[in-house]
């Protein structure tokens, strides 16, 4: 026959007791009513091995993951963000870090409307293309000029020719403390003293040419010597202009060129445009 | 990660923080549901029914014991799947379950068939011993001796006091113990022995 219950001591005193939660004393006290009621020490026994078999169960194996989604909660979740961006500060008090410059450069690059600057790209290629087959072309052909010589061109034999006549000056200068002849050369060279030396200028006024015009002649003999040729005569490059043959050539470069770059230029201009009127 | 961080960014609509929450309990929330339940199906629904109450009410959580509090909404949950339970099978008596399931899990792999399919049996039984409990007392069973809880955790989510706590915990013991004395051919022979 079971016990009903214990009489002795209470079912929490019983409870700790089997779990091993008591002090010294409260765990005497169960010890003892268990030695004077073998009804109770039934019940504290079984109860005992009632909870070793209740531990002994497996644990439960997970069977698939329960995290939420957003359709779970999509109510909360939009309230919560909604109440977040309404606690952040103002723009105007985040401070982020300045934006460097190659920053803005770059997203300024980036900006504007994909498929326009793209074709704004392909047409800068294409300008980098045609100047590097005009510049190649012209360095097969030493003859003809290129576009800088040609636009340089109208100004261009007398100061080259004022250069050589005022670096033949200073050389005079150099070589008169050697001899005599030096030195009348120096005198020579005199005049050009009194006006400031200008090396390797090439835009001069018409004034400085007709003064510098004689002293390819004076100094001529002198200075010039390494870069004439046996018969006295300077070697100036000839710009004389391309063969007739190589002009069309040269004039279809030239008219692909202005229209690379104005491509270039319209077709970025219209990518920006057309991403403002979208954003607005 | 710091458990409050998650929480504080759960409540600002990071629902990423709450999954993380999610992934470190769910496993000890489901123990408890399929204890209490003693069915996996209904476990899983009430504990994902439970998290989408926690999400939802993390508003009224006021900092203390999160676990407490959480393990609080999965045992309420349980409550109400239990009582949408029987209200069915009130119903319908299709609804009747034909057997109990339980885990069908080697611990021992030495075992024969026979005894694995005693221990089977025998775990079935202690889950029968558990689901003949009333809810408190099943309560209480399931978080100390099954989930291993402490007595001051058991109080906090069963809001109940301590000397109550220990009060259900002997009562569910001794209840368990007289179903299980009905079924003494499946118990372990000193078991067996012991309630003679």
């Amino acid at each position: 026959m079971k016990p009903q219950h214990p009489h002795s001591i209470d079912e929490e005193l019983v409870a700790a007791y089997v779990d091993g939660d008591v002090t010294v004393e409260e765990r005497q006290r169960v010890e003892n009513a268990m030695a004077a009621d073998e009804q109770v020490a039934w019940e504290v026994n079984t109860l005992r091995q009632t909870v070793e078999l209740l531990q002994d169960l497996p644990s439960v194996p997970l069977p698939r993951s329960f995290t939420l989604t957003e359709d779970q909660v999509e109510d909360v979740l939009i309230e919560r963000r909604r109440r977040a961006n309404l606690a952040a500060p103002p723009p105007h008090e985040i401070h982020t870090p300045a934006e460097s410059a190659w920053r803005k450069f770059l997203n300024f690059l980036n900006g504007g409307d994909l498929a326009l600057r793209n074709a704004a790209a392909l047409a800068a290629v294409l300008l980098l293309v045609v100047t590097a087959v005009e510049f190649q072309w012209q360095q097969s052909r030493p003859g003809v000029p290129s576009a800088a010589d040609g636009e340089l061109s109208s100004g261009g034999a007398a100061p080259q020719a004022q250069v050589t006549a005022v670096g033949g000056a200073i050389s005079e200068q150099t070589a008169a403390s050697d001899g005599e002849s030096s030195a009348q050369t120096s005198r020579e060279g005199a005049p050009q003293e009194e006006e400031e030396p200008v090396f390797g200028v090439l835009s001069v006024s018409e004034d400085d040419q007709e003064a510098a015009a004689p002293a390819p002649e004076q100094a001529a003999p002198v200075a010039i010597q390494p870069e004439t040729n046996a018969g006295g005569e300077q070697l100036i490059p000839d710009s004389a202009g391309p063969d007739s043959a190589d002009q069309p050539l040269l004039t279809v470069f030239r008219y692909a060129r202005v229209l690379l770059v104005v491509a270039v230029i319209a077709l970025w201009l219209l990518s920006r445009t057309r991403s403002r009127s979208r954003r607005a | 990660m710091d458990q409050d961080n998650l929480i504080e960014r759960s409540l600002q609509g990071d629902l990423e923080a709450f999954n993380q929450l999610v992934i470190e309990y769910q496993g000890l929330g489901y123990g408890v549901a399929y204890r209490l339940l003693d069915d996996p199906d209904s476990a899983a629904d009430a504990l994902q029914d439970s998290f989408i109450k926690a999400f939802r009410a993390l508003d009224n959580y006021r900092g203390g014991n999160f676990k407490s509090w959480l393990m609080r909404i999965i045992v309420n949950t349980c409550y109400d799947h239990l009582r949408s339970r029987q209200r069915r099978r009130t119903e319908s008596l299709d609804d009747m379950p034909v057997e109990e399931e339980y885990i069908p899990q080697l611990t021992d792999r030495s075992e024969s068939p026979h005894e694995f399919a005693e221990r089977q049996e025998l775990q079935a039984l202690i889950g029968s011993a558990i689901t003949s409990l009333p809810e408190v007392l099943r309560t209480a069973i399931v978080l100390r001796d099954v989930e291993g809880y402490a007595y001051d955790e058991i109080a906090e989510i069963t809001s109940a006091a301590v000397g109550t706590v220990k009060s259900r915990i002997n009562r569910a013991r001794g209840r368990v113990r007289d179903y299980l004395g009905k079924h003494a051919e499946l118990l372990p022979a000193v078991y067996r022995h012991s309630l003679k």
